[in-house]
């Protein structure tokens, strides 16, 4: 019984019965070899009789099929839950249509509608309520796609275009969502649009003596995902023209910014969830490890996309300091794996790389391309119930506090 | 010179009703026994000349996983001409889904949409739930095409995607792709300031 136990609390990959290769040869019998060979204990202990070993062999896969089975159930009512908080937002659509299309700022003066816009935009509103609160502070014509787009397409035709930028949107279209086969190269109905809007991007950007952001992609994806080219291109850059945004974005010229957001971050962090700082700060894991790597595609390399989706909105609607609180919220759903200690595995972590987690979600088939910290459990729920769960200790005026200490100049 | 249209169709329907075999038939006249379900979405295309010599170009956004997605239906709606719901006759309550498809369209997409019903595995007729009548008479009701195909044996697809060829250049403007005069749906079918109240009481209200 000793051992079951064992085997049920240990990673799978530590005491699989036995490696795959033997597993192939089990449907043709077992070789002469594993007639010997325990498949349930480690070689370095005392071998166990055949009896003993084929109950615990049985035991595991008996185990191994209920947990298969409460992880179906989780799914299931998870979903069920998420179509019932669809629904609701539907359900909500008149309710938009009458209080906010026609001036959002209302939500600013209305705290219900404000809770409203938080839970989420029905789908059918979200590029127009996007478009409206992102505004046009740069005061883009509407012709600004096409101009910059025709003279990215002058440059890519006289060479003028550099191969290394190319290749870079390239590498970054190839990471874009990759599960939603959206944007493939080959068979994405989308990728030659997200293409074309990156490369006028670039030309955009070259005026202001800047190159291309690996992440932008990511960025331009969700907009070409919601909108027409035309807006889609207009919302992105005035999007990126805030403040913090722009500082990521803004290359070495930004270097200063970017190490302020970074101390801005590390001080809530230690405010809001003092564990967590104290063991990142022990291990010199530092907001430049994994708070860029958020924030350039605006998370979605790492969330769930329906979970992305919304943070969007929020954070389209209250500016740079959601992107923190959203951060903070992540953080905090990862805090119980957060405590290793040892700092290559942190960053593993943090990376989405973390093996042990990667080998359950495996295990209880869940989809291993989609957001990076979809192994951790990180779902839509969560999240939110962590951002929520934060009003507790958040507040905006320390975040406008700080952003005035660290940013004189802003 | 013939007349050439392009237009966008996307395939809705509940999972494993066969909306992938149908544009299989229907693109390279192949059928599998045992396709995997698609993941992410698919895209193809296909063209149909006419009696007229009019070639309509269809492009076909495969719609998998939409139900895992439900923020990427502003991707699929936009600037579609058509659609296509597919249903299994021998499962009752995919016809249900579709109904909610339909639903959906209605509410969100252009409302010149042409909207194809599409009773899928008509070859297993002996285990059929549903009814011809009962989906023709839903389909008249919401006025939308309907026709039962097999995927299988080839039975009315073709058919299904020229009737709607037919149907569309009378109803929508050539290729939505190149046209910028079409707005985007969304702020379109915004009304900001007419609310009639009997349209509002024909639903669920939870205020």
């Amino acid at each position: 019984a000793m051992t079951t136990a064992s085997v049920s609390d240990t990673p799978s990959s530590t005491l699989k019965p036995s490696p795959p290769t033997h597993r192939l040869t089990r449907s043709v019998g077992p070789s002469a070899l594993e007639k010997f060979v325990s498949k349930t204990r480690p070689s370095f202990l005392p071998p166990k009789t055949r009896q003993e070993d084929d109950k615990h062999m049985a035991d595991w896969e008996a185990m191994m099929k209920q947990s298969r089975a409460a992880a179906e159930k989780r799914r299931k009512a998870l979903q069920e839950r998420r179509l019932a908080r669809e629904k609701k937002i539907d359900e909500s659509l008149h309710l938009w249509e009458k209080e906010i299309v026609p001036d959002w700022r209302v939500v600013h003066k209305n705290s219900k509608l404000r809770k409203l816009w938080w839970k989420g935009i029905p789908t059918k509103l979200r590029a127009s309520m996007w478009e409206r609160a992102v505004g046009n502070p740069l005061a883009l014509s509407k012709d600004n796609f096409r101009s910059c787009s025709s003279r990215a397409k002058r440059a890519l035709n006289s060479g003028a275009f550099s191969a290394a930028t190319l290749s870079k949107i390239e590498t970054d279209i190839a990471s874009t969502l990759p599960s939603l086969h959206i944007f493939h190269r080959e068979t994405g109905p989308l990728y030659p649009d997200l293409k074309d809007m990156l490369c006028a991007w670039v030309v955009a950007r070259a005026d202001e003596g800047l190159g291309y952001t690996f992440g932008a992609a990511k960025i331009a994806a969700m907009f070409l995902i919601n909108m027409p080219i035309q807006q889609a291109f207009i919302v992105m850059r005035n999007l990126l023209e805030r403040h913090c945004l722009r500082s990521f974005f803004g290359g070495s010229g930004a270097k200063e910014d970017v190490e302020a957001y970074y101390r801005i971050f590390e001080t809530l962090l230690a405010d809001g969830m003092p564990k967590i700082y104290f063991n990142f700060k022990q291990h010199q894991v530092s907001p430049a490890s994994y708070l860029l790597d958020w924030i350039v595609p605006l998370f979605l390399d790492h969330l769930p996309f329906e979970a992305c989706a919304r943070i969007w909105d929020v954070l389209i609607l209250e500016g740079d300091s959601f992107l923190y609180r959203a951060a903070l919220g992540i953080l905090g759903v990862l805090e119980p794996r957060l405590f290793f200690p040892d700092r290559q595995e942190l960053l593993q972590l943090l990376k989405g790389e973390n093996k042990a987690a990667i080998d359950v979600a495996t295990r209880e088939g869940r989809p291993l391309d989609g957001g990076k910290y979809e192994i951790y459990g990180l779902d839509e729920e969560t999240l939110w119930e962590r951002i929520d769960s934060m009003d507790e200790w958040w507040k905006e005026s320390t975040w406008n506090r700080l952003t005035r200490r660290e940013l004189p100049d802003l | 010179m013939s007349k050439q249209f392009q237009f966008k169709l996307v395939l809705l329907g509940e999972s494993a009703v066969g909306k992938s075999s149908l544009v299989l038939r229907f693109v390279k006249d192949q059928f599998d026994d045992y396709r995997e379900s698609t993941i992410g979405a698919a895209f193809l295309t296909q063209t149909v000349t006419l009696e007229d010599q009019t070639t309509v170009k269809f492009e076909i956004w495969d719609t998998a996983g939409q139900e895992r997605y439900k923020s990427l239906a502003p991707m699929y709606y936009r600037n579609a001409n058509c659609a296509v719901v597919v249903y299994d006759i021998t499962q009752s309550a995919s016809l249900e889904k579709a109904r909610n498809w339909i639903r959906e369209l209605q509410r969100q997409a252009d409302p010149s949409i042409v909207i194809a019903l599409c009773g899928n595995k008509s070859d297993l007729s002996a285990r059929r739930q549903v009814s011809e009548e009962e989906a023709k008479k839903y389909a008249e009701e919401e006025g939308l095409m309907w026709a039962e195909t097999s995927a299988k044996t080839g039975e009315g697809v073709s058919e299904i995607f020229t009737a709607i060829a037919k149907k569309l250049p009378l109803t929508a403007p050539p290729s939505a792709r190149t046209g910028a005069g079409r707005a985007p749906t969304g702020p379109k079918s915004v009304d900001l300031n007419k609310q009639p109240a009997g349209q509002n009481s024909n639903e669920p209200c939870n205020c």
